[in-house]
């Protein structure tokens, strides 16, 4: 039933879950949410399957009526979201009851790019080609084609929290950004050895800004150009999400959800998977530097991630 | 001893399996050859997601938390020595009608004069010839088809289109497509189809698949 009406889309509002795996090979990008662990997070607050469809929120937020009484999950960054009616602040990291005849505004994010907005047993939009993620250039219908609009109705699925969770102390959703540039661990991509060996202490010895032009496709940095990569083409090669790619220009694009799924760009590092959610917090302007660290230690933070958010979800329960 | 096969992680959860480094029909048959065993379980190895093709490599994603990357590593290299193309590989033939010329390909004037070729020429050649589908990318559906005839290679636009009809048949350097949606796109377009190239309703959601052959019919 519909639970939401837009009556503002906000800069960029549109449906994600864990993305479209497995079809790759028919040119169709991954899309998803770019901060999975937010997604994840903001499930768990409203009381619904970690994995289910959410909204993901960029920069500036929509306005929505509630049309409905319902659990919702906050997460990512700061948008200061109001219940206009109560004059009720919403901050990320808790989970709210919502009331019918309310609206829900979202304002701007001053830190971070994105909040996700999870309610009751998740959105209910159908899925296409495996997965409920957005993707204007897919073709996919069910009203997967475009960013939400005013207008527009969300329905939920029945279920959600009782209760009005909190996301524990201290295991801040990577929402939170700390001052200085953000941190963005690296492993070794598979082009490396084939650049100039000089690209491996180009790419970590600086801080890059990522540039106004970032978004759901790709970061691109601005920095002092890598020049040994000047000339180097390769033939086009599948690509994936947190792929770090080096064209000519010198300056590094760190590959988002809606990336093509192949390229031609060398790529001499992929960002390990714990990092990714802070990728998708970047926006332009942010400063970054990469660290190298070995596959195996990408791995072991993954998994400590995982387990995370596992004893969350098990406290909740 | 060459440097291919050459296997490389993508990743924590991926590797990369590179068989060559241009663009060559017959290493593109054994990307297509190993991503055959792989895909339908024929190699025999367990937690592996759907692969995806380019021209000489080919991702393979897999379930870290179940496969041991160093065994998957060798077993790779092993399977991508002894890829070769097979009949069980081969894909379908697909014939495109084309309505060349005029409305429908407004470059093809420019394409006769870079190759010195009159125009009626040129389609002869683009639809004498049998491509091969080396792989998907760039858009869903969208299939680079190759190698096109040396009389008819032409680098790119100078400037790209910020909009390519739906159904656009194009040629650059040496390949040509069909654009199943509106999207930019700097090659030369030279006919249209109205061939249903994509439809993500359908069990089968791409009309052109890696491996398959194509055949374009002047309509």
């Amino acid at each position: 039933m519909p639970v939401f009406e837009v009556l503002d889309g906000g800069l960029l509002t549109t449906v994600q879950d864990e993305g479209r795996a497995g079809w790759g090979h028919l040119g169709v990008r991954r899309a998803g949410a770019a901060d999975q662990l937010a997604m994840a997070a903001a499930n768990l607050l409203a009381g619904a399957p970690i994995d289910v469809p959410v909204l993901e929120m960029t920069l500036v937020g929509p306005r929505l009526a509630v049309l409905a009484d319902v659990t919702i999950g906050l997460a990512g960054a700061d948008m200061e979201a109001l219940v206009l009616e109560e004059d009720r602040a919403l901050a990320p990291g808790r989970g709210y009851r919502l009331r019918a005849g309310t609206t829900l505004a979202f304002g701007a994010a001053d830190d971070g790019a994105r909040c996700y907005l999870a309610a009751g047993g998740g959105l209910d939009v159908k899925a296409v080609l495996g997965s409920a993620s957005t993707d204007p250039v897919a073709h996919l219908g069910e009203g997967l084609d475009r960013a939400l609009t005013a207008g527009d109705s969300i329905a939920v699925r029945d279920g959600g929290a009782s209760t009005e969770r909190c996301w524990p102390q201290g295991t801040a959703s990577s929402g939170a950004m700390d001052s200085g540039p953000a941190g963005l661990a690296i492993v070794e991509g598979p082009h490396l050895s084939r650049l100039p060996t000089a690209v491996r202490e180009a790419l970590v010895e600086q801080e890059w800004t990522v540039s106004l032009h970032a978004d759901r496709a790709g970061l691109r940095l601005e920095g002092d150009p890598i020049d040994e990569v000047a000339g180097i083409d390769l033939v086009s090669a599948p690509m994936i999400p947190g792929a770090v790619q080096l064209p000519p220009s010198g300056q590094p694009i760190v590959l988002m959800p809606d990336a093509p799924t192949v390229g031609g760009y060398p790529v001499p590092a992929v960002v390990a998977e714990a990092d990714r959610p802070r990728a998708g917090q970047l926006r332009g302007g942010d400063r970054l530097r990469f660290r190298w660290i070995e596959l195996v230690e990408a791995r072991r933070l993954a998994r400590r991630q995982a387990e995370h958010l596992a004893a969350v979800a098990a406290s909740f329960a | 001893m060459s440097e291919f096969p050459r296997v490389s992680p993508f990743g924590e959860s991926a590797l990369l399996v590179e068989l060559g480094d241009g663009v060559d029909l017959d290493v593109n048959a054994r990307v297509h050859a190993l991503a055959h065993e792989l895909d339908t379980g024929a190699a025999g190895l367990e937690g592996l997601g759907r692969t995806v093709p380019a021209y000489a490599s080919l991702l393979v994603p897999f379930d870290a938390a179940q496969v041991d990357d160093e065994v998957l590593t060798r077993g790779l290299l092993e399977l991508a020595a002894a890829a070769r193309p097979g009949p069980e590989v081969a894909g379908q033939l697909v014939e495109i009608p084309v309505r060349y010329g005029y409305d429908h390909g407004p470059d093809l004037d420019e394409v006769a004069r870079l190759t010195g070729i009159a125009p009626d020429y040129v389609i002869e050649q683009h639809a004498a010839e049998t491509y091969h589908v080396y792989m998907l990318g760039f858009a869903p559906g969208f299939a680079y088809l190759g190698p096109l005839p040396e009389t008819l290679r032409v680098p790119r636009r100078a400037e790209p289109r910020l909009r390519v009809p739906a159904g656009s048949v194009a040629i650059a350097g040496a390949q040509t497509a069909v654009y199943p949606h509106v999207t930019p796109g700097g090659w030369h377009i030279i006919g249209w189809s109205d061939a249903l190239l994509w439809d993500a309703t359908s069990p089968e959601p791409a009309r052109l698949r890696p491996g398959d052959r194509v055949h374009f019919v002047p309509a």
